[in-house]
């Protein structure tokens, strides 16, 4: 989740933040370097992470080996490609902050590569022998979370500084994405529940076992959603009233990170195999 | 190359797991690893007879499945160290050397076959008893099986001796990876699916480590 937060910040950062909202400004705002900063922090906190899962981290260079046929390989290369790329920017944004507008096609070019790792990292699960994840709304979850994740934490940079457009978009997508992601739950569960029977047990696995969970990201989609439209209603065109969007965006950020844990813990819990073995 | 293969006949597997045990004990095996498994898949339902009765209808059998040491392995597509492999006598083996541990293979097969030994950090999985066969006996599971429901020989020989069937419920589709296992199913298994029947013994034999 960490890559996903991390591939969000800089593709939102892209998007909204380096294109024509700040247009009329020369030099790349002082807090910029810092969300980048984050990124690549969270980039790093992901290899840490990986590396860790490994039984044997000694061999971890090995794992480059298999490009060709493993999706575990090409997320490791992608996941290197990205935090290089990456570490490069936020460089070059730290000693260069002048230039740092012109190497915007580097920014670009680390928002794509950001994309390509989020797909590569999902598709790592869509493999048949777990029918539950199988499916399109495997890539589906995990862009959307980098999004969510990306723009709320993003809209809390934009407090006191960010133009007014730029902080109504960011707020914006801070209450749409969980609201998407809501309407998306019950068509996944009419899904894992007619698609075959070890797809209906993982959604059997989900309301039996962890039904506690199941309700406490339901509640934290719902208060990011809240959360997000008074955030939305709190943002004023005179700067000196920007204080009044920071509670609202401290807390979607913090509703919108608590729904995404569990979501993810949820997600592992579907790890059901293809006829039970 | 040759290609070696295992036979199973479920009609006769009694379910003793004296399979799984002597692997355990040739291989060393820690708890919870088993390179062989046996599967207890069972089903039931009420149909009515011609008089009317109701009487139930019941299916249980057994499946001792290992490695089928797979024509297309998705453990050696998946594993992206190439740790997992075909060796030269299409036996799928582990180099314990570049295995990482990550235990995608464990994910990607289909049957379940790779094992994670958190002691080494890496996986592990039968190899048809390698060493045995090139002292020209037979893997451990086979000769030590009480009901003789398991055979082990060149896939060409099994093929002639038992037919060529390697499909039962609940296996997943041969056509997916080739596997090398003739199978006899037991005749309970033709109604299976319909019964919906189901891996009973889960807790058993899963691989939770």
């Amino acid at each position: 989740m960490a890559m996903q937060l991390s591939a969000g910040i800089i593709l939102i950062y892209d998007l909204f933040l380096l294109s024509p909202l700040y247009r009329t400004r020369v030099d790349i705002p002082a807090r910029f370097q810092w969300i980048l900063m984050i990124a690549l922090t969270a980039a790093l906190v992901g290899v840490a992470f990986s590396l860790m899962h490994l039984g044997n981290p000694g061999n971890a260079t090995r794992t480059l080996a298999n490009l060709h046929s493993s999706w575990l390989s090409r997320e490791i290369f992608s996941v290197l490609a990205y935090t290089l790329l990456l570490a490069v920017v936020t460089i070059l944004h730290f000693t260069m902050p002048s230039a740092a507008r012109s190497l915007k096609w580097m920014v670009d070019f680390t928002a794509i590569s950001g994309i390509v790792l989020v797909f590569i990292m999902s598709r790592i699960y869509m493999i048949p022998t777990r029918p539950a994840w199988n499916s399109v709304f495997t890539p589906l979850g995990f862009y959307l979370a980098a999004i969510i994740l990306g723009s709320s934490l993003l809209l809390i940079f934009q407090i006191n500084h960010g133009s007014w457009a730029s902080q109504k978009l960011l707020a914006i997508l801070s209450f749409s994405i969980p609201l998407i992601q809501l309407a998306i739950l019950p068509v996944f569960m009419a899904w894992l529940g007619q698609k075959d029977l070890v797809s209906g047990n993982a959604l059997a696995i989900i309301l039996d076992n962890h039904m506690a969970a199941f309700y406490l990201r339901l509640g934290f989609f719902i208060l990011a959603i809240g959360f997000g439209i008074w955030a939305f209603f709190s943002i004023r065109s005179d700067t000196l009233r920007n204080h009044l969007l920071f509670t609202p965006a401290i807390l979607a950020w913090a509703a919108i990170l608590a729904a995404q844990i569990i979501d993810r813990y949820l997600f592992y819990a579907q790890n059901l195999p293809a006829e039970g073995f | 190359m040759t290609k070696y293969g295992f036979y199973f006949d479920s009609s006769c597997c009694s379910g003793c797991k004296t399979c799984q045990v002597a692997c355990k004990d040739k291989n060393d095996l820690t708890e919870g690893i088993r390179f062989r498994r046996v599967y207890e898949v069972c089903g039931s339902a009420w149909e009515k007879d011609s008089k009317g009765t109701w009487v139930p209808d019941i299916v249980a059998y057994n499946l001792s499945v290992a490695c089928n040491h797979c024509e297309n392995p998705s453990c050696v597509a998946a594993c992206p160290t190439k740790a997992m492999h075909i060796g030269n006598d299409g036996i799928v083996l582990v180099d314990p050397d570049k295995c990482v541990g990550c235990r995608y293979c464990e994910w990607a097969c289909p049957y379940g076959a790779p094992q994670y030994n958190p002691q080494k950090g890496i996986m592990q999985k039968c190899d048809f008893c390698s060493d045995y066969i090139k002292e020209g006996k037979k893997p451990v599971c086979v000769t030590s099986c009480l009901m003789r429901a398991l055979d082990f020989d060149t896939l060409e020989n099994l093929e002639s001796h038992y037919g060529a069937n390697r499909d039962v419920f609940p296996l997943p589709h041969s056509g997916q990876t080739g596997p090398a296992v003739i199978i006899k199913a037991h005749p309970g298994a033709a109604k299976a699916k319909e019964l919906k029947a189901s891996i009973i013994n889960r807790e058993e034999v899963r691989n939770d480590r």
